[in-house]
């Protein structure tokens, strides 16, 4: 009888703590820290998704991902992709995204269509146009997610070249009703807005994620950067600050994997093209002054083993000798082609199985042959040469580039001029360049900066330098980075500016290195995937991988309003991985040691 | 394996015996806590627990999207649909859907009253997304689609007294989110908007306030825009509404008494000095231009043409006992707290509206209506108006009369409890244009609201406070 009645016991006790539970699971609870990515895509606009995706990757951002409106609801910040007309969410779904925002959550979206939304959006109408060309923002209001956008340029998106283009990029203006414009189309229309909505808030976006990241991102932006190189050019950047941003005004603490390492401002990228004769020798000067500074460069080298009628055949012994000791001094050694032509953008795919004895550069150039021969000799004429970082002649850079590149076995591109991609943040490259690629496994690190083409001449040397410094700064103030390009087919003023830029640089806590090295260190970044608890003023993030798998220097930023002052990193085995921190501003910077 | 069982309970030392006798009872205690938790997620909701308990469920369910309307006009979220009509009624297909604002407010109150903050912001914010340019709202809204709106707005027609009511109940709002939570009132961005809106219906009303010293209307707010007048059409032989497309020009008591406890906390919560001297100007005209000291009690309030209008109407005792109370005005609040018993319907529990008056103004209308009786007074009419009841359920707490309040109750807890319908009905008496008998909001938000303040002595003071 006794064991009748514990048994009833145990079994009403359960049932009550599950009765208990089945209750609280119908309460809107968020996942505190991460953000959610509510896919509402289809087949048709799923390049929304991986644009969206992109910008939380390379911003560092911790997310998950669902199709399920309830299960989204369930986070702080859910950023919603996909067309949004009435028919894409059923009317209970539309009320709980209207019930999450209401009871304090915040709502991201673009190319919202559907009246059913509008109230949530506060806008009251919208048209869609190819024929706008700027979108102008208006930060007077002091809204916090628009922090990172101080700069000129940065209260301006270019959205495509009018003198070029008749039609340009998809944008959606938005008329408001009680929501507050923070950024305008050139026809008066509204192109970015918020709106409070019960304890919570909606940001409206008119610019979809392949528009304004994907397409840039692969370089097809109807020519939309203000100049080509050598200036600050923000304009996708402002997208995936201003993503980021959001996240910080929403969650506290805010923290997502630091895009510099070591905790440090910013990173400065050295890279040298040697494709003349000059250049190999005159490396060795550029070599020993990095050297003087304890920095590395990248030396991407032309292997032209064949004379044509633009050169002779300059990748002889003597220059080969020259990179071994360019490489003995710190420089890393990668690839700039075999025959340095302008026309590789047209150049055939090619045979995946060529070398240096069956190809013709000359007769038959192809893109393998070009990225496959010169590290093949790379790797034979160097010494314990493994090369992984290569850079076109003349920044070409055909629509399947990155797809020979990792069949090759490279790791690190640097062809796009970050000014013409408006973007000043290194990331994953797709594959080809089209839409609908998919990511590949080469980080692609942007140039901004080329002291070539007479850009860079004795008498503007200062002039130059400064001008890059302020430039170094404006990426610094965004947490972005700064890639130059320096050609060493002359020494002298070239040497110079190099030597001014260390020794400004070398004073502040700028990290300052080769291709292959931040490369290394972004390839990890993007390995990484985090979980964080807090307990009171304390904050673990608990990674994906082993220790051993973490580099040193891959970190985090915290930005948490003076709530947390501990934070400890762990491994995927508990273990505690030895870090150090930084404090600047506003935000807490902890890395692996 | 019996005797083994138990042997040890047999020869258990008395120390034993009693830490035996302790585990039973705590096995006990455990197996009905248990029961009881088990049973109580399981059992709410479907468990009557109380007309209170009945009330609220019915006010919540009242609010949009729910089973009447499932998709609401999107800007109409978290309105309130008036009243529950039965798919039979004539109107239903016009007004199934319908919301006032005035019951929205109420509701609000009543649900702030019960710690339902979340759910009375709900709908306050709704009312504060609807306000219009001018900072006025319209009088009732659909909640199935966007009539009436700024751009359509034909036929709809604003009343100030229901706009105050909306601002009062934000007022009311504000200030328990105040008390309650300051820091999360200085960051709340629902707070921002319900303060920024309640101060443009706020100018709204004063924009409607008679400036003209030589007016006899002067330092009263005039009573909205259109109105609907009833007309007998012999040719059709049934009565039709028509709609006057224009200003009002009367000033009525009711009016004004809302605008007064509107303005007033208002401007104290915001400080804003403006309000709190246009509230004391429509206090002193109300005392000035709308006591009757022969009746006893406020009359119904000022004609256009400054002509009085003597209508006798329940709203103007009861309400005006509040209202009395509220400045100071003891004796007068006691008079027209009496005054209400000439409004007691004594064949029924409660207050008629009116009396004195035919039913409806116009001849024709009352004619048709009341054939064998042309000249039909409200007098006769057996009507328990609830909303009304409840009013003067709400005078008799604020003016310390809690025996006498707690009596008019417990008549109409008794005819609660034997309705079907969760909602307390508007009325026991269905007369087209002016009282139905459905389930209504206003009155089961005020027998909330009168239920609350008889009991709860720090909310009795801060609603219509002094």
């Amino acid at each position: 009888m006794k064991r009748i009645i514990n048994i009833i016991l145990i079994i009403l006790i359960g049932m009550t703590f599950i009765s208990i539970f089945w209750g609280k699971k119908k309460e809107i609870s968020f996942s505190p820290y991460k953000v959610v990515v509510l896919d509402l895509t289809t087949k048709d606009d799923q390049t929304e998704r991986v644009g969206l995706e992109k910008a939380l990757r390379i911003m560092g951002m911790p997310y998950d991902v669902t199709k399920k409106v309830d299960e989204a609801c369930r986070y702080k910040i859910v950023y919603m992709v996909g067309q949004i007309t009435n028919n894409r969410l059923k009317a209970s779904e539309r009320e709980a995204l209207y019930r999450a925002v209401e009871a304090g959550g915040a709502l991201v979206a673009n190319t919202v269509k559907g009246n059913t939304l509008f109230s949530l959006f506060g806008v009251s109408g919208f048209k869609e146009s190819r024929q706008r060309f700027k979108a102008t923002i208006d930060p007077s209001g002091g809204e916090s997610f628009l922090k990172y956008l101080n700069r000129q340029k940065e209260m301006v998106i270019p959205l495509g070249n009018r003198n070029l283009y008749d039609t340009v990029i998809w944008t959606t203006g938005y008329t408001v009703s009680t929501a507050k414009p923070v950024a305008g189309f050139d026809d008066g229309s509204t192109a970015l807005c918020y709106n409070y909505y019960g304890e919570g808030i909606t940001y409206l976006w008119g610019i979809g994620y392949t528009q304004s990241i994907l397409i840039p991102l692969i370089g097809q932006d109807y020519e939309a950067q203000r100049k080509w190189i050598n200036s600050f050019e923000p304009g996708t950047d402002i997208i995936l600050l201003t993503t980021r941003a959001i996240y910080e005004e929403i969650i506290d603490p805010a923290v997502y994997l630091y895009t510099i390492p070591f905790g440090q401002e910013s990173a400065f990228i050295i890279t040298h093209d040697n494709d003349a004769q000059s250049s190999f020798k005159n490396s060795l000067e550029f070599a020993e002054l990095e050297k003087r500074f304890g920095v590395r460069a990248t030396y991407f080298n032309t292997t032209k083993y064949i004379p044509d009628e633009m050169d002779i055949a300059y990748y002889a012994p003597d220059n080969i000798a020259y990179l071994n000791q360019v490489k003995e001094l710190g420089g890393e050694i990668g690839s700039h082609t075999v025959i340095h032509s302008q026309n590789i953008a047209s150049f055939p795919l090619g045979n995946p199985g060529v070398t240096m004895g069956s190809y013709e550069p000359l007769k038959n150039p192809t893109i393998f042959g070009e990225v496959k021969v010169s590290k093949e000799l790379l790797d034979k004429d160097i010494r314990g040469q493994n090369t992984v970082s290569f850079r076109s002649g003349h920044l070409g850079f055909p629509r399947e580039l990155i797809y020979a590149l990792q069949k090759s076995g490279y790791h690190y591109d640097s062809d796009f001029s970050g000014n013409d991609i408006m973007c000043n943040f290194p990331f994953m490259a797709f594959s080809e360049r089209n839409l609908g690629s998919k990511e590949s496994k080469i980080v692609e690190i942007p140039v901004i900066f080329d002291g070539s083409m007479d850009q860079l001449r004795q008498d503007n040397l200062h002039q130059m330098v400064a001008e890059w410094l302020r430039i170094i700064e404006f990426n610094a103030e965004n947490e972005a980075i700064s890639c130059i390009l320096l050609h060493p087919n002359v020494a002298s003023f070239k040497l110079k500016a190099e030597e001014m830029l260390l020794e400004e640089l070398s004073k502040r806590d700028i990290w300052i290195g080769c291709i292959s090295d931040f490369g290394e260190f972004w390839a990890n970044r993007q390995l990484i995937q985090f979980e964080l608890e807090i307990f009171g003023d304390g904050l673990r993030i608990t990674l994906n991988l082993h220790e051993k798998d973490v580099l040193p220097g891959i970190g985090f930023a915290i930005n948490s309003s003076n709530r947390i002052s501990r934070v400890t990193i762990l491994d995927s085995e508990g273990s505690m991985i030895p870090t150090s921190t930084k404090r600047r501003k506003d935000k807490i910077y902890v890395y692996k040691k | 394996m019996t005797h083994n069982v138990k042997s040890p309970i047999l020869r258990a030392p008395k120390r034993d015996f009693l830490s035996l006798m302790i585990l039973k009872i705590v096995k006990k205690i455990l197996l009905f806590t248990s029961i009881f938790l088990l049973l109580f997620p399981l059992g709410c909701g479907k468990v009557d627990k109380g007309l209170k308990d009945k009330a609220l469920g019915w006010i919540q369910s009242q609010i949009v999207p729910n089973t009447i309307v499932q998709s609401p006009s999107p800007d109409r979220r978290n309105l309130i649909i008036s009243y529950e009509l039965p798919k039979s009624d004539e109107a239903y297909r016009y007004i199934y859907s319908r919301s006032s604002i005035y019951d929205g407010a109420v509701a609000a109150i009543a649900l702030s009253m019960y710690g339902q903050q979340s759910k009375a912001g709900d709908i306050l914010e709704a009312f504060a997304r609807l306000v219009n340019d001018d900072g006025g709202l319209f009088f009732s809204y659909n909640t199935h689609n966007s009539w009436p709106n700024q751009g359509d707005r034909k036929g709809a027609i604003i009343r100030i007294g229901a706009l105050a009511w909306v601002g009062y109940a934000t007022t009311y709002y504000l200030t328990e989110r105040k008390i309650k939570d300051p820091d999360a009132f200085k960051r709340s961005p629902r707070v921002r908007l319900l303060t920024e809106k309640s101060m443009a219906m706020a100018s709204y009303i004063l924009s409607g306030m008679v400036n003209d010293r030589e007016d006899k209307r002067y330092g009263l707010v005039r009573g909205g825009y259109g109105e609907y007048q009833l007309k007998y059409d012999a040719v059709r032989g049934k009565v039709v509404e028509h709609f006057i497309d224009q200003t009002v020009g009367w000033c009525s008591t009711e009016h004004n008494i809302d605008s007064y406890f509107f303005l007033r906390d208002f401007g104290r919560l915001t400080g804003d000095e403006k309000l709190l001297e246009a509230s004391d100007l429509i206090k002193r005209s109300i005392i000035l231009k709308l006591w009757d000291d022969d009746l006893g009690q406020f009359i119904q309030g000022i004609k256009a043409d400054g002509r009085l209008d003597n209508k006798l109407a329940l709203d103007c005792a009861s309400w005006g006992s509040i209202f009395l109370w509220a400045i100071g005005e003891d004796g007068k609040a006691k008079r027209s707290l009496e005054a209400c018993a000439r409004y007691r319907n004594i064949s029924g529990i409660g207050y008629r509206p009116y009396r004195g008056t035919k039913v409806y103004e116009d001849l024709g209308v009352n004619a048709f209506f009341f054939p064998s009786e042309p000249e039909k007074q409200w007098d006769s009419i057996n009507i328990d108006w609830f909303e009304g009841t409840l009013g003067v359920i709400t005078g008799y707490v604020k003016c310390g009369r809690f025996k006498e309040a707690a009596g008019i109750l417990e008549h109409i807890n008794k005819f609660y409890r034997k309705q079907k319908k969760d909602g307390l009905p508007y009325s026991t008496c269905l007369l087209p244009y002016q009282f139905n008998t459905y389930p209504s909001v206003a009155s089961t938000s005020w027998y909330l609201i009168a239920n609350r303040i008889l009991k709860d002595e720090a909310i009795r003071m801060r609603f219509c406070s002094k």
